[in-house]
């Protein structure tokens, strides 16, 4: 990422792990917490303040920037997108190939794109899951999540007579 | 392996200690399958889906999967409101099939309109209703479906009767209502089911419950405290049948107490056995203890209540009657000098009841605290000479208590000009010095004068037969047009609501001279004010008449022609306008309107009717509201709301007539 061409100022990101990552100020403006930081902490851009984000590895984060410079310019999305409709089908290509990652790394992602506050990611990744659990059985989500099946026989009966109304 | 099962643990472990919006998040991405499969993976997911804020964050206004909507007007409708409420028959179901339903943000009011599968979807989600207040479900049987609205209608009744005992478990739900559409035959229905399939085990009952059209019910009651108890029992129940014509036909109504039961509910104030509707057993204990206050509603419709119910009435205690749709073998048995306490009286069309009453005794002696009255039809009409139109009269001049009074039609009930001219030289009605007043017209401001608590006159005119007459006593008048001097001491009238109706083409040199003469009283307390016109000589009475009454709040306008510029310049007067009705409006004034619109501050609903427009003329009509920016809604004849203009995706011919609110700066009310 440090070989990001630098139009602007930069800022030193302190990952969870000890890392030190420079990063584009217009590149780490769509973090809403990092923006805020900078906003509420009078961190100045280009000085030695360093911004440390005890929730997110290294990797993790170098793969978040990786992300923001590859959609610095999209337009973002606003609070009235939660109100579309809501579809899964419409994951960027290269986001795809971006999010062919394992269980952990895309668990991690996700939960840096929330604890960073970054929509768009936070928005991919989640559809991501989503199409992970799509038309799949019970068995079949406990298997891809490795989920232990922690219900009783008489819960399980239970659950399928809920269950019988969805039945066409 | 050792390594791989760490890892694999891991994995769990994160996905169970997603923060819970991210998880709601991926679950708002899920059809309603795919949560219900998710959920049933583990105890921790389940009381994760299960908890009343997963119902927070999983919004209803995504649950239409929109590929396979049709109609655009539909797709802007759903995207646009937290209400279902679902226009369709059950023919286009097929078009729904992979709706989703997730959640109802707070959603208080829920208008299910033949919607199984919406239904089903609510069954699934576990009454999960912790905003819900009232329910509305409609269901519609089309005709002509026998085979396929047969099994249709047995998975509905399943549906239904799931739904509603889940639904009442909902400690908010305060009003349900039920509308059943049957455009099928009632055999059809009744032969596929029987009662014990309908029947709904009450545990807990909302205090409001509306059933209409619903060919077979039963309502069982098993805890029969629920009727009792001050903060849980029925306040309302109506059971209402529409006329459909099916004839009189006999509803299975059961309400099944346990023996052990006094059956004398304390909360029940209301009972409504609306149109066909006979209560196969109800017990008149029941009945007895019902509130005074609405213990008259139960018998409006006396001509279809077994005979028995006729005796168990306490007349004395009746204090709304409604006699207009009865037969005379009903009505006779009737004993009206018990009604003292009548309040409220409808005989329309009862013209041996109004000729008893006219011919035995004054309407005032038998009903002395009458408030509202409503009389007229043809079969009186025909009957009525001038001695009894002159008793009528002066019969319903002495209900001093009368707050409102209906006469249909108005022409051959009012009197004529020598029932006048006999009358008023009586020494009686010296003081009112109207001996001199020739024509029907004189008798509107004569009857505010003699009812001074009169808020409310409704003249309703829907088979005129006397146009030539009228129009030879308008020429009359306007001759004697200056003895018309209004010279009673009273000068203000507490007239609150006028409105004036009549068969459009007709005549409208009543209204003319209806509206002369109001304009020449002072009406100060006017709010509401509704004429009919077809005529455009009457616009410059009708502006002068705004401008005497610049206080009016609701104005309606019906006209066959278009309005003149005069009268939206006159618009702009009524400085406390909230309600603007145009009936017969034309596209071309839209300009002006619209100004009208951007000058009244209070103004927050305008309603427009346009009548006759062709395709062409429809179309380009709606394109120009479209271009108002005050167009917030535009409501069809269906009482269907939409936000935005509706695409009209209806055959051509179906442009002839578009109604709609133009403008409500409260957005929607029906």
């Amino acid at each position: 990422m440090t070989e990001a061409t630098l139009t602007s100022g930069q800022i030193k990101l302190e990952s969870s792990d000890g890392e030190t990552v420079t990063v584009p100020l217009n590149v780490i403006k769509l973090s809403a917490t990092i923006k805020t930081m900078i906003e509420d902490l009078g961190i100045e851009e280009d000085n030695d303040d360093v911004v440390p984000l005890p929730n997110v590895t290294h990797v993790i984060l170098n793969k978040v920037i990786f992300w923001c410079d590859h959609h610095k310019d999209d337009i973002q999305p606003s609070e009235d997108d939660d109100n579309k409709e809501k579809r899964v089908d419409d994951i960027d290509p290269w986001d795809k190939e971006f999010l062919k990652v394992d269980q952990g790394t895309l668990f991690e992602l996700i939960q840096a794109a929330n604890y960073l506050d970054i929509k768009g990611l936070l928005d991919v990744t989640c559809k991501t899951v989503a199409n992970m659990i799509r038309g799949k059985t019970p068995e079949e989500i406990r298997k891809t999540f490795n989920i232990k099946n922690d219900f009783t026989p008489e819960e399980e009966e239970q659950i399928r007579k809920e269950n019988a109304w969805c039945e066409e | 392996m050792a390594v791989a099962n760490a890892e694999l643990n891991m994995r769990h472990r994160l996905l169970l200690h997603f923060p819970l919006e991210v998880l709601y998040r991926i679950l708002n991405y899920l059809e309603l399958r795919d949560i219900l499969a998710f959920r049933n993976t583990c105890k921790s997911f389940y009381s994760i889906c299960q908890s009343p804020a997963a119902y927070e964050h999983l919004t209803i206004d995504r649950s239409i999967n929109f590929k396979n909507l049709t109609r655009k007007s539909d797709k802007s409708y759903f995207a646009n409101t937290r209400f279902i409420c679902w226009k369709g028959s059950p023919k286009k179901l097929h078009n729904f099939s992979d709706l989703k339903l997730q959640s109802f943000p707070k959603l208080t009011s829920l208008d299910l309109s033949h919607s199984p599968i919406y239904m089903k979807h609510l069954c699934k989600l576990d009454n999960k209703f912790g905003y819900l207040k009232s329910v509305k479900l409609c269901m519609s049987m089309p005709h002509g479906f026998s085979g396929y609205s047969v099994g249709l209608y047995n998975q509905l009744k399943l549906v239904l009767i799931h739904f509603l005992s889940q639904l009442l478990q909902t400690n908010t739900i305060e009003s349900v209502r039920l509308l059943f559409t049957l455009e099928t035959t009632i055999s059809d229905i009744s032969s596929t089911t029987s009662v014990s399939d309908l029947c709904l085990d009450l545990k807990r009952m909302p205090r409001k419950v509306i059933i209409e059209n619903f060919a077979l019910f039963c309502f069982k009651v098993t805890n029969p405290s629920i009727l009792y108890s001050q903060s849980h029992g029925i306040e309302e129940f109506v059971i209402r049948q529409s006329d459909s014509g099916y004839g009189i036909f006999t509803i299975p109504i059961t309400f099944s107490l346990p023996a052990e039961c006094d059956p004398s509910p304390q909360n029940i104030r209301s009972i409504y056995l609306e149109h066909n509707t006979i209560p196969k057993i109800i017990s008149i204990q029941d009945m007895n203890c019902i509130d005074e206050t609405n213990f008259h509603r139960q018998y409006k419709d006396l001509n279809y209540l077994p005979e028995p119910f006729l005796e168990w009435i306490d007349y004395g205690k009746l204090c709304f009657l409604d006699l207009s749709r009865m037969s005379s073998s009903v009505t006779t048995k009737i004993n009206l000098d018990l009604l003292y306490n009548l309040r409220d009286l409808n005989i329309f069309g009862q013209s041996s009841i109004l000729l008893h009453i006219l011919d035995q005794v004054h309407i005032r002696v038998l009903f002395p605290n009458l408030k509202e009255l409503n009389i007229g039809g043809i079969q009186c009409c025909q009957l009525f000479d001038r001695v009894r139109k002159q008793i009528l009269w002066l019969s319903i001049s002495q209900l001093t208590s009368l707050r409102a009074l209906t006469l249909t039609p108005c022409m051959t009930l009012l009197p004529s000009n020598s029932i006048f001219k006999d009358n008023f030289n009586s020494n009686a009605y010296q003081p009112l010095k109207l001996r001199k007043m020739e024509t029907y017209g004189i008798c509107v401001p004569y009857l505010f004068r003699s009812c001074p608590y009169l808020e409310r006159f409704t003249v309703t005119d829907k088979s005129l037969v006397r146009c030539q007459l009228c129009t030879e006593e308008y020429a009359n008048l306007k001759q004697t047009r200056k003895f018309l001097n209004p010279v009673s001491s009273i000068t203000e009238f507490p007239l609150t609501y006028f409105s004036l109706y009549y068969k459009q083409g007709v005549i409208d040199n009543f209204s003319t001279l209806l509206l002369e003469e109001i304009a020449s009283l002072q009406l100060t307390n006017l709010t509401h004010f509704s004429i009919q016109t077809n005529r455009n000589f009457l616009s410059n009475i009708l502006c002068r008449f705004i401008h005497d009454n610049s206080d009016l709040i609701t104005l309606r306008i019906d006209c066959s022609m278009h309005f003149t510029p005069l009268i939206f310049k006159s618009l702009k007067l009524l400085k406390y306008l909230e309600n603007l009705f145009l009936i017969g409006s034309n596209a071309s004034e839209l300009n002006l309107l619209e100004s009208v619109i951007a000058e009244q501050p209070l103004l927050s609903l305008v309603w427009l009717h346009f009548q006759g427009l062709t395709a062409k003329q429809g179309k380009e009509l709606q394109t120009r509201l479209l271009q108002l920016k005050q167009v917030r809604a535009v409501q069809d004849d269906n009482l269907t709301v939409h936000y935005g203009i509706r695409e009209y995706l209806l055959p051509d011919n179906m442009y002839s007539v578009i109604t709609g609110y133009l403008y409500s700066k409260s957005g929607i009310s029906k």
